[in-house]
């Protein structure tokens, strides 16, 4: 039978045919887009119902993240958040919270609430908005209870005393030097010494099922169909497949999820045998859950914590980044994969780091040139002109943080990089510019599941502040919101499949309450989203 | 928490860190801590690895020792692995280690890693940074490693020229690049080459004792040679470590040149470090060699000294 849906306008992302007013479904794929007067041959011989609950809406193809990790949003889960940004979490409205005083208001409140005798933890802290906290202030809040701030870069800890014993930090503190038990923080491998006992108390057992049974509706709220997972799971990757295959999987599902091994962590867990082991994984894939031909490496650090590896005139305070690997040999560590045909994804944020990513491919497409090799720049945080036109001489295609510049972009003008470079945070607008294929992404948790509020920043280029950085590196309303529906799509080698709405595609659908190309990408984010449409099943939006 | 005291200062575990970039030569030189540690010593070794792990790890050929492979990336990439606990869980097992070795990966400031472990029970045994004779001067002045490298070398207590004999002009380049860079005033380490043998008795026994800044203003190594040599005096009879240690302080007092010994013996190990003779408890699973191994500049009375150990234990 099939299934007509009809809407004010539908936005086809396929600029062969850009606009039409009805999309016909037969077994899950579009067999027409069109109107249904265009659609009479069909309708005309074969059975068919017109839905026309979406007669007033606006229908895109669903949107895609094509950079999100359900291991670790599902950790955070567990916690209570207090944000410098406003999130929507399953069950829960984050408000944005600012300054110092709002953020100690809302710990004595979130005490003062919790049940009795639980350690309470708090994702979100950030000293940037919200001041300095150290033990002594967390011990005002309370002394009998652990606290612990998880900072929003993840990258460190703030205790209160009662937390520092729970997380064993005195003993920590004579192994590891990243822990002041004074000042109550834990950071870095100090924070993963503490991580021993937080890790399984937040998703220890079944709690890892339920956080990701929750995270389902992050996704379905966002009007994503598909997500993309490069470097799925923290550790165990048995355990957590397990959980994935049993929780992401089935009709209450309403997305698309492909997984991208990270072929380190599979080299760490498995030794020798790690090749073997990711075949066997490949082969548990479900209808839902799908391993992509491809694979994930590291090139620099973390862009919130200011560890990417910028280039002269380097950081302002003169510190220095770091190195996920090493730069002379990224290319060795793809080289087996590259082989293999799959595609590359690389985690890149500064300009060093992507001189080393571009070295490594440039490398590789001298020793074995391959075509439509569909390599990709994960992040993206800062980049130069010169980088630019190489990336598009190469071949190398941008999927970048959707994030970085509206969170962080004004911290980044006053204390690391300066209003210049600060401004081409996220340059996308040099990469359209250069023929290259731009996608967004949220690298949930770091930073929200909303696809129509990336591709609003990156449209924008706004600030927290208000502020405008970058003006010439915003990307038209039209690659916006491409870059989180078919760009994303071709990034993920999927374009054929999703990512557009035409016949033979799969009839994944993002129905919207207003029409993103009538109006300013500053209204996007709120823009109500009515229901997504996977595989031509409904699925409606709270 | 641990309810067992701390040891005595001189049954702190020996921790040795061993940097240098990728390719230097790091795990070649943990294969040969391992092949010629004394027998019966337990060597630890931690990998402290970002992703070559299938590099590096799968390399060492573990003899005696065990490998503990780490991983330190960003929490936001891989939440778990932490040094200082892989540390206490091997030092407070009931079969802790004689020695650690952290082979620190190729991007990692040593110095750094060397600030990890429990001082009470770890005795930090400095830092030996590998340079890589055919590599050096390119990776220290290429744009994305060389703020690296030089950070790498200046941390170093010992810096080891590796791979002198593939180099086109035997390592000179990379030595004068060195020996220039241990004139900055935070270096002083001497630049021995792989090719001797005598490092990895300098290595076993001892960095903390070795007063690098002695050796290394010294004499400038003749270029291209070892400076150091080495001899072993082994008694036909049984002795006391007290014994060998008087006799080894009278020989030390008399010949400067003697810069380091030590020996495993029935009841004690004997040092020699810095114009200091001490012994340690032989601690458990050491089995007593009954020999000296006697390390010293070029130009010594070997003879001579050998002469007086038996003339004095006797």
């Amino acid at each position: 039978m099939i299934t007509v849906f009809t809407a004010r306008r539908v936005h086809t992302m396929d600029l062969s045919l850009p606009e039409a007013t009805a999309v016909a479904v037969l077994d899950g794929r579009i067999i027409e887009v069109g109107s249904l007067d265009s659609l009479q041959p069909w309708l005309s011989r074969h059975d068919h119902v017109v839905d026309d609950g979406f007669a007033d809406a606006v229908i895109l193809p669903g949107l895609i993240d094509p950079h999100v990790h359900p291991g670790l949003i599902a950790l955070l889960l567990a916690c209570e958040w207090v944000t410098p940004e406003a999130w929507d979490l399953p069950g829960r409205h984050v408000p944005a919270t600012v300054g110092r005083e709002a953020f100690v208001a809302r710990l004595y409140e979130l005490e003062a609430f919790h049940p009795a005798g639980e350690p309470l933890v708090v994702y979100g802290w950030h000293a940037q908005f919200h001041g300095e906290l150290f033990r002594d202030d967390l011990d005002a809040i309370s002394t009998d209870r652990p606290i612990v701030l998880w900072q929003r870069s993840f990258h460190e800890l703030r205790c209160n005393t009662p937390a520092l014993a729970w997380l064993e930090a005195e003993e920590g503190a004579e192994w590891d030097p990243h822990i002041d038990l004074e000042a109550g923080r834990m950071w870095e491998s100090g924070m993963g010494f503490g991580l021993r006992i937080l890790n399984p108390h937040l998703i220890g057992g079944e709690h890892l099922g339920q956080r990701l049974e929750e995270m389902i509706r992050m996704v379905h709220g966002g009007g994503v169909t598909t997500i993309g997972d490069p470097g799925y799971a923290m550790a165990d990757l048995d355990h957590y497949l397990d959980a994935l295959l049993s929780v992401h999987e089935g009709a209450n599902v309403p997305f698309r999820q492909y997984l991208i091994p990270a072929i380190f962590r599979y080299r760490l867990e498995f030794g020798a045998d790690h090749a073997e082991k990711l075949a066997q994984h490949e082969a548990l894939a479900t209808d839902r859950i799908r391993f992509l031909h491809a694979a994930k490496f590291f090139a620099d650090g973390a862009f919130i914590a200011q560890l990417m590896q910028v280039g002269p005139p380097g950081y302002i305070d003169g510190h220095e980044g770091a190195w996920m690997a090493n730069p002379d040999r990224i290319a060795d560590h793809i080289r087996p994969s590259w082989e293999q045909g799959r595609r590359i994804d690389i985690h890149v944020n500064g300009d060093m780091g992507l001189d080393a990513a571009l070295d490594a491919i440039d490398m590789l497409l001298h020793e074995i040139p391959r075509f439509d090799h569909r390599t990709v720049i994960h992040h993206f945080g800062l980049s130069t002109q010169a980088q630019s036109r190489r990336m598009a001489a190469l071949g190398v295609s941008v999927q970048a943080n959707g994030y970085f510049l509206n969170l962080f972009g004004d911290a980044f003008v006053d204390r690391w990089l300066g209003a210049e470079r600060a401004s081409q945070i996220t340059r996308v607008g040099s990469a359209r510019r250069n023929g290259i294929s731009v996608a967004l992404h949220s690298d949930l948790p770091m930073g929200p599941l909303l696809p129509m509020k990336a591709a609003s920043n990156m449209s924008t280029r706004l600030t927290l502040s208000g502020e405008i950085l970058g003006l010439e590196e915003r990307l038209s309303p039209y690659d916006a919101i491409a870059a989180v529906t078919i760009e994303a799509a071709w990034q993920l080698r999927l374009d054929h499949e999703i990512g557009s709405l035409a016949a033979g595609k799969q009839a994944d659908l993002v129905v919207l309450d207003g029409d993103p190309f009538e109006l300013d990408p500053t209204a996007w984010p709120d823009i109500p989203i009515r229901a997504t449409v996977l595989g031509g099943e409904v699925y409606p939006c709270d | 928490m641990t309810e067992t005291c701390p040891p005595e200062a001189s049954q702190r575990i020996p921790m040795l860190v061993l940097g240098g970039w990728l390719g230097s030569g790091k795990t070649t030189l943990v294969n040969r801590l391992l092949a010629e540690a004394p027998g019966g010593e337990r060597i630890v070794v931690f990998v402290n690895d970002i992703g070559e792990v299938d590099i590096d790890a799968g390399l060492i050929a573990a003899r005696s020792g065990d490998t503990v492979e780490l991983t330190n990336g960003c929490a936001c990439c891989s939440i778990g692995d932490s040094l200082g606990a892989a540390l206490r869980d091997q030092v407070l097992s009931p079969d802790p280690p004689d020695r650690i070795v952290i082979e620190a990966s190729g991007v990692a400031e040593p110095d750094r890693v060397a600030a990890y472990g429990d001082r009470r029970r770890i005795r930090p045994d400095g830092i030996v940074v590998c340079v890589d004779a055919t590599d050096v001067v390119r990776c220290a002045g290429n744009r994305l490693t060389g703020r690296l490298v030089h950070r790498q070398v200046a941390a170093a207590d010992l810096l080891i020229l590796t791979k002198c004999d593939l180099a086109d002009d035997g390592g000179a380049a990379a030595l004068a690049w060195c020996q220039g860079e241990t004139e900055a005033p935070v270096v002083t380490s001497p630049v021995l080459r792989s090719e001797g043998g005598s490092w990895v008795d300098l290595v076993l026994g001892g960095m903390e004792r070795l007063d690098a800044a002695e050796i290394s203003h010294h004499e400038p190594p003749e270029p291209l040679d070892f400076p150091l040599d080495a001899t072993l005096w082994s008694p036909s009879y049984p002795v006391a470590a007290e014994a060998v240690a008087a006799a080894l302080a009278e020989v030390a007092s008399s010949e400067p040149a003697l810069l380091r010994a030590k020996g495993v013996f029935a009841d004690g190990v004997v040092h020699l470090a810095a114009g200091r003779v001490t012994v340690d408890p032989r601690p458990d699973g050491a089995d007593p060699t009954g020999q000296l191994v006697l390390i010293a500049d070029f130009g010594w009375d070997r003879r001579r000294a050998c002469f007086d150990l038996g003339r004095l234990t006797r």
